[in-house]
């Protein structure tokens, strides 16, 4: 029935307590933010669950909050990012650190294993604006544009982030691809291009 | 032109066209492109397979049932067309401005002399908050020095006793009559502890 409906057709029809809406648009963007979430709190499942579950709560309360002038993915994102930074602090607070990745999901191949996890390593060590950025334009394949919205920074700010976290993560995996100059390699490629 | 990151997060080098391929010979060995495409298409595959449990979609669809049933039924018709009306702010403004004279005229019609108020006498029994709970006794010590006794002449025996006896005037010596009698309390040291022993009394 909603399979060919728009995401703010969508939005109203939940609004008007349309269960069949709302399992809809958990099935388009369910997973998505799951995985995002995921990327985003150092690979703990419970706590992806979580905020998941949080995130779509808060469509189920307020709907109306959704401004439909606004591309729906971008305040989707917008909301998880805001429940992301919240956590951050709290952890910051709490414990004065960030913790450490405790990742569950493990790679069938062996050979893809090493690579996966210094890549994961490295994603995770980046200082969390870079982080960020990086996740949202390299895993959640976003614009800087709509990353830029999501963020609430200038575009410019966007893509200097992005530059720092390729540059960051290709001296960190120089070890496994051999130092021939990788870092020089993004540097180039990131000034000309992004 | 589209920008080597985004070809490097889309294509391998192998399937680059040949116009791409000579955009990107033309900045970089195709190896180092190669890295670039294994780094992005590796983070976008990453963790690609985490899903989340089904009973988080059961949990969320039981949430969107509830609200359902909790949200509060549509007024009736008539109090929803009332409050969909929609007034003018002039309008509104305008009775506020005409509901305030008609109030004060009201109030300037109706209002009377005050009445005097009738006198009432009020008898008022004070209690006095002030309690003494046990009165204390100080015991002070006055040392008095003897009054010393002047002899009284008459101004007639005064200027006729002058010339013969020089002396009249002078104080009398002790022993005399005119001497007072007693002796101060230092000099009695029972008088002085009568007066200054504790329990004495």
């Amino acid at each position: 029935m909603f399979s060919a409906a728009t995401d703010n057709a969508l939005m109203q029809a939940i609004g008007q307590n349309d269960e069949q809406a709302f399992a809809e648009l958990y099935g388009r963007y369910g997973r998505r933010m799951y995985r995002f979430f995921y990327r985003m709190l150092w690979q703990d499942t419970a706590r992806a669950e979580d905020f998941t579950q949080e995130l779509f709560i808060k469509i189920i309360e307020r709907p109306e909050a959704y401004d439909a002038s606004r591309p729906f993915v971008t305040w989707l994102y917008t909301l998880a990012h805001n429940l992301c930074k919240n956590e951050y602090r709290r952890q910051a607070r709490q414990t004065g650190v960030l913790p450490d990745a405790t990742s569950a999901y493990q790679p069938e191949n062996p050979d893809q294993e090493l690579l996966e996890k210094q890549l994961r390593a490295a994603i995770d060590a980046l200082p969390s604006v870079h982080r960020q950025c990086f996740i949202l334009r390299y895993q959640e394949e976003l614009s800087v544009q709509a990353i830029a919205a999501i963020v609430g920074c200038p575009e410019g700010t966007i893509k200097s982030r992005l530059h720092h976290a390729i540059q960051k993560l290709a001296a960190d995996m120089q070890h496994i691809w051999g130092p021939s100059n990788t870092q020089e390699l993004y540097k180039n490629l990131v000034i000309k291009y992004l | 032109m589209k920008h080597i990151e985004l070809l490097a997060a889309e294509k391998s080098f192998d399937q680059l066209s040949e116009s791409e391929k000579a955009q990107v010979l033309a900045l970089m060995p195709a190896e180092r492109y190669t890295r670039l495409h294994e780094l992005l298409r590796k983070a976008a595959t990453l963790d690609a397979n985490v899903e989340p449990t089904p009973e988080l979609a059961s949990r969320l669809q039981q949430r969107m049932m509830l609200r359902g049933s909790v949200l509060p039924q549509t007024p009736s018709p008539r109090l929803h067309r009332i409050s969909r009306l929609r007034i003018p702010v002039w309008q509104t403004a305008a009775a506020v401005v005409i509901a305030f004279a008609i109030g004060n005229w009201t109030k300037t019609q109706t209002s009377m002399p005050p009445a005097k108020p009738d006198m009432v006498v009020k008898t008022e029994i004070r209690t006095d908050t002030i309690f003494v709970d046990r009165i204390r006794w100080k015991e002070k010590v006055v040392w008095r020095t003897p009054a010393t006794a002047s002899p009284v002449v008459s101004a007639a025996e005064n200027f006729s006793g002058l010339a013969e006896t020089p002396a009249a005037t002078a104080l009398p010596e002790p022993g005399s009559d005119f001497a007072a009698p007693g002796a101060p309390i230092g000099e009695q040291p029972e008088l002085l502890q009568f007066f200054t022993q504790p329990g004495s009394r």
